[in-house]
């Protein structure tokens, strides 16, 4: 599913963000990427969501050198990515329910197709009565769980979560970590950075890959603290 | 996701539309705003550049119509030569009346002519009044007799044979059919006619770099949410659909509030202008003969749709390719 080869990322002329990246994860499993802040997670998160190229290295994602790969190419292999940011990134003007339904209309789902599947989903994920709401009288934790089910409306193959739990109380980051784990469950690869060591320690089952200095090293599976 | 689902929102909410017929991009932004007045501006010159040439090209067409249809007969006092020469000998040679007797005689039978009058004396030295003052004083001078003629509209006229065969029947006749006016209208004509067409096209020329500059503004200030839609799988295309509909719209707005404000112009020229020729002109580009101000109304329409083509098709354009330059790698 995603496989890293001495990857490195470097901005301009200054030193390189990110140094010999390599690791490959398959299909259906679970990640957590940890490390101290400026340790380039969130680059690291960016070339997955192929947002950035990396400076040298290879990075293959769905079998494709994405290196490589056309820009024109690139909105194929996005839609099969969900991205939860930290700082969410909704769209003010739009409706929790639109901009849940977002990448289904790009994709050119017709809205009958879609409007059953996206009720249920913002039920699923506690915004049933914020369908019609808009993201400014959102809470944060409401806004973070209006962002995932964004993120997985389109039944990605590759989730990202980029501190998914950074603004919301312990209580809801275990219900979030919850449903990652369930959508983990149903297939989908699941990646998140996080600095949340109790989020780590309560999935025993995910690697734990830790980013320090711009250099990965990896705890296998049930390792983990 | 197994979980049950009720009506959203709680009894009595809306169910959500889905995002079809949607702006994806906000719609309330400077940059589009700053667009459709310079665009609404920039129809109302058109509007009115148009309007004026129809004004002056029919203004022209009025006068050339009088000037073709009309010319005039000089018959010259003879020189002493000429009195002695040919067909004047057998006339008196101070006998103007003849001649221009047997002018009317040649005119009157010409297809060419449709009707015709002899300007009288004092009419002929009324005409002079204006460049030489009192011509009382002139009462000995021997000026030219004027036939006041007017031309067959029915019929294409030979101006320079009609003159030659003049002049073989009549000495010292000769047919002036103000050719020098004609061709100096014609001339105006044309040039109000390119003038017109080269303003358009500069309008049009500024229309263009108006849009381009407005559509890379509108994607500036909505920078982040183009990054969320390409990170959400859009392709340019759909992202130039959406600028390209915002555009849409507000050319078309702009184009119709330019126009209207250009007929409010013609109409308050209809109503207040000081010289009643402007003021003519104006009603009949507004309110004229059915026929005609088809033409009129016809061409406005044309700039309503030319501005929501050129923003239609500018915006498209310049989205895809600041698309590409904003976001050339990922």
């Amino acid at each position: 599913m995603i496989t890293l080869e001495n990857v490195g990322v470097r901005y301009g002329t200054g030193p390189e963000i990110l140094r010999d990246v390599s690791f490959r994860l398959a299909k259906g499993e679970m990640a957590f990427l940890t490390g101290p802040s400026g340790a380039g997670k969130t680059t690291l998160l960016r070339l997955l969501y192929l947002a950035l190229r990396p400076t040298r290295g290879l990075i293959r994602l769905f079998g494709e050198d994405v290196t490589a790969v056309s820009r024109a190419r690139l909105p194929e292999l996005r839609r099969r990515i969900g991205v939860v940011f930290q700082d969410f990134r909704l769209l003010d003007h739009l409706t929790t329910f639109e901009n849940v339904a977002l990448p289904l209309h790009v994709a050119g789902v017709r809205a009958d197709e879609y409007r059953d599947n996206i009720l249920e989903l913002l039920e699923w994920v506690g915004l049933g009565d914020h369908v019609n709401a808009y993201p400014r009288v959102l809470s944060g934790g409401e806004r973070q769980r209006a962002a995932i089910a964004r993120a997985i409306v389109s039944k990605p193959h590759l989730l990202l979560a980029d501190e998914p739990t950074g603004n919301v109380d312990p209580q809801l980051a275990r219900r979030l970590l919850r449903l990652f784990v369930e959508l983990n469950r149903l297939g989908t690869t699941v990646i998140i950075a996080t600095h949340d060591a109790s989020l780590i320690a309560a999935t025993p089952g995910a690697r734990v890959m830790t980013l320090h200095q711009g250099r990965l090293s990896i705890t296998p599976a049930g390792e983990a603290a | 996701m197994t979980a049950q689902t009720k009506k959203p929102g709680g009894w009595g909410a809306p169910v959500p539309k889905g995002l079809s017929g949607r702006n994806i991009l906000p719609r309330t932004h400077a940059p589009l705003r700053t667009f459709m007045v310079a665009m609404a501006v920039m129809t109302y010159l058109a509007a009115v550049a148009i309007g004026g040439m129809f004004m002056t090209w029919r203004a022209i067409q009025i006068w050339k119509s009088g000037v073709v249809a009309e010319a005039t007969v000089q018959i010259l006092p003879l020189s002493e030569p000429e009195q002695n020469s040919g067909k004047a000998q057998k006339l008196p040679a101070t006998d103007m009346n003849t001649r221009v007797q047997q002018a009317v005689r040649f005119l009157e039978k010409r297809p060419e002519v449709k009707s015709l009058r002899v300007l009288t004396d004092r009419e002929n030295r009324a005409l002079l009044q204006p460049w030489l003052g009192d011509v009382s004083i002139m009462q000995d001078v021997p000026l030219p007799r004027l036939i006041a003629i007017r031309l067959n509209p029915e019929r294409k006229i030979d101006i320079a044979a009609l003159d030659r065969a003049l002049r073989a029947a009549v000495p010292g006749a000769r047919l002036d059919a103000h050719g020098r006016w004609v061709r100096a209208l014609s001339h105006m004509a044309s040039t109000v006619f390119w003038l017109g067409l080269g303003i358009l096209a500069a309008i049009i020329i500024a229309a263009v770099v108006l849009v381009v500059h407005a559509a890379r503004a509108a994607l500036e200030s909505n920078r982040e949410t183009i990054e969320v839609l390409h990170l959400v799988g859009a392709r340019d295309s759909f992202i130039a659909r959406q600028v390209q509909r915002l555009f849409l719209r507000a050319g078309f707005l702009a184009g119709m509030l330019g126009v209207a404000a250009a007929w409010l112009t013609f109409a308050l020229l209809a109503l207040l202008a000081p010289a009643e020729g402007i003021r003519e002109g104006a009603w009949q580009l507004l309110f004229g003969a059915p026929e005609k101000i088809a033409y009129h109304y016809g061409a406005w329409l044309i700039i309503v749709l030319t501005a929501t083509t050129i923003s239609l098709l500018s915006a498209r354009t310049a989205a895809m390719r600041i698309l590409a330059e904003m976001f050339a790698e990922p």
